[in-house]
Formats: C-alpha cells, structure tokens, sequence
C-alpha cells in the first residue's frame, strides 16, 4: 500500500463531489470574430474623430467676446459732447484770400 | 492542431478545468467560470497557442493558471477602487446532499487546501486531484522540478497534519 493513499483517497471524494457540480460547457464561437474587427475600427473612429477636431480648430470664428467689446459704447456717452465741443476736436481753417489792404480794396 | 481538434480536445478536458479552475480561484465559482470562459477563447481564437512542447492537458492548465491569476490581480484593483458593493462570488462549498460521509470528508479536504500556501496547495492539488506528476506540475506552475518537490513535501505533511485536526 502506498503511503499516499489516503490522500489520494480524501482527494478522489472531492474530485467525485466537484464533478456533481462542473457546468455545462459552452464553445465561444462568435466571439472571435468580433474581436477581429474590433480594433480596426475603433483605431479609424479615433482617426476620424481627430481629423474633426483639427478641422474646427482651424476654422474657429473669432470670438464673440471681443467683437462685443469692439462695439460697446457706454450709455453716458453723450454726457461728453458739449455744445461747442466740435471746435475744439478740429483744427480752424483760415480764410485762404483775405482782403488786401495796401490796395484799398474796398469790397 | 485545428479548431474541431482543440474543440474536442477542451471538451474531453473540461471537468478537469473547472476543477483546476475552481482551485485556482479560491473556489469562487462565479470566477471559475468566467476564467475557464476566457481561456477557451484565447485557446480558440489563436491568443494562447499550444506548441507541442508538453502535453495538452498541462499546456491548458498552465493557460488556466496564468488568466487566473490575472483575474485575481483585477478583482483586486476593483476592489481598491472602492467597488467593493459589487456582488462578488463567494467560495463554493461541496453539495451535501448526496454521501454525507463522502461529503464531509471533500469539504474537510477543501478546507485544508485553502490553509495551505498557494505554491503548496497548487502542486498538491495537480498530483493528488489531477493525477500529474511532479514534473508535469511544476511545468503548469513554471517553477523549477526541485522547487515544486519541496513545496510538494511541505504542502503534503501541512494537509496530513490539517486533515488530522480535523479528525480528532
């Protein structure tokens, strides 16, 4: 009798009880297929997804924020304009022909 | 080999794989399943690829040791990554409701494999459950045969000693 009997003994019962309960088995099939053309197109929708993304960064409008600014005028801006204001904001012309008065002209 | 021979191979195998499975994932047989499952896939798909240098059946546990051991390192990052409220499985006890005696006695053996070290309880679960030699086994485990012989020993005297408390 081999010393190890009884281990393989206690060994056997549970190899006899595990089988009761070992599942059915159950062949993949579809799978590998799937996970064949899986990474193809996960790799084009990223490569299309950053082709987007290039695209409308490059063509971005300019931003509202600034064209807003440009355009604002402050609601009290008509407090500045002071009668007579318009002669201080230009330089006065000086008639080009005054009258000479070493010839007595009288006109 | 083609695909219907390495299906048939699985088939003629598969008891035994879920057991070794079942060992390998402390029992669980939720894990088990899902392991076996994953295997079966990359043995059929061409991921894991058997090359004739040993025999099938100690090629496919080694395939089976490996995922679930990879599994093992992912439920543990689940589970750092406080997902713990995640229903996981739970160790699977023998059914009882056949031989209570022949019963008893597989739940003590349960018992005891899950005390011993993993390198021991996997070397003793391959010689005394799946009927591999210690060079096949150290094989499945990738350690060297002088390595496996003495966790082999150790785990051996551990499961007597354990088995023997049990019985007192």
């Amino acid at each position: 009798m081999n010393e190890d009997d009884d281990l393989r003994e206690a060994f056997a019962r549970l190899r006899e009880v595990d089988a009761q309960q070992t599942p059915r088995i159950a062949m993949p099939c579809a799978q590998p297929q799937r996970r064949r053309f899986m990474m193809p197109a996960i790799a084009a929708v990223l490569l299309l997804m950053t082709i987007a993304l290039v695209y409308v960064s490059r063509t971005k409008p300019a931003p509202v924020d600034a064209i807003r600014i440009e355009t604002w005028r402050a609601p009290t801006d008509f407090l500045l304009k002071t009668p007579g204001s318009d002669l201080t904001s230009s330089v006065p012309r000086l008639q080009p022909q005054l009258p000479d008065i070493r010839k007595g002209d009288r006109s | 080999m083609d695909r219907a021979c390495l299906e048939r191979a699985i088939e003629e195998l598969h008891p035994a794989s879920f057991a070794w499975a079942l060992g390998c994932c402390a029992r669980r047989r939720e894990d088990a399943e899902e392991v076996l499952q994953n295997v079966y896939l990359m043995t059929l798909d061409g991921t894991a690829r058997f090359d004739g240098r040993s025999s099938f059946k100690t090629w496919l546990f080694g395939v089976i040791r490996h995922a679930a051991l990879a599994h093992a390192r992912k439920t543990w990052v689940r589970n750092a990554l406080l997902l713990k409220w995640l229903p996981s499985s739970q160790p699977q006890t023998p059914d009882c409701s056949g031989d209570l005696e022949r019963c008893e006695t597989a739940l003590h053996v349960a018992e005891a494999l899950a005390k011993l070290t993993s390198r021991q309880r996997e070397v003793v679960e391959l010689v005394f459950y799946h009927d591999l030699t210690v060079v096949e086994a150290a094989a499945v485990m990738r350690v060297g045969v002088g390595s496996a012989r003495t966790h082999y020993d150790r785990g051996k005297k551990r499961l007597r000693e354990l088995l023997a408390e049990v019985k007192r």
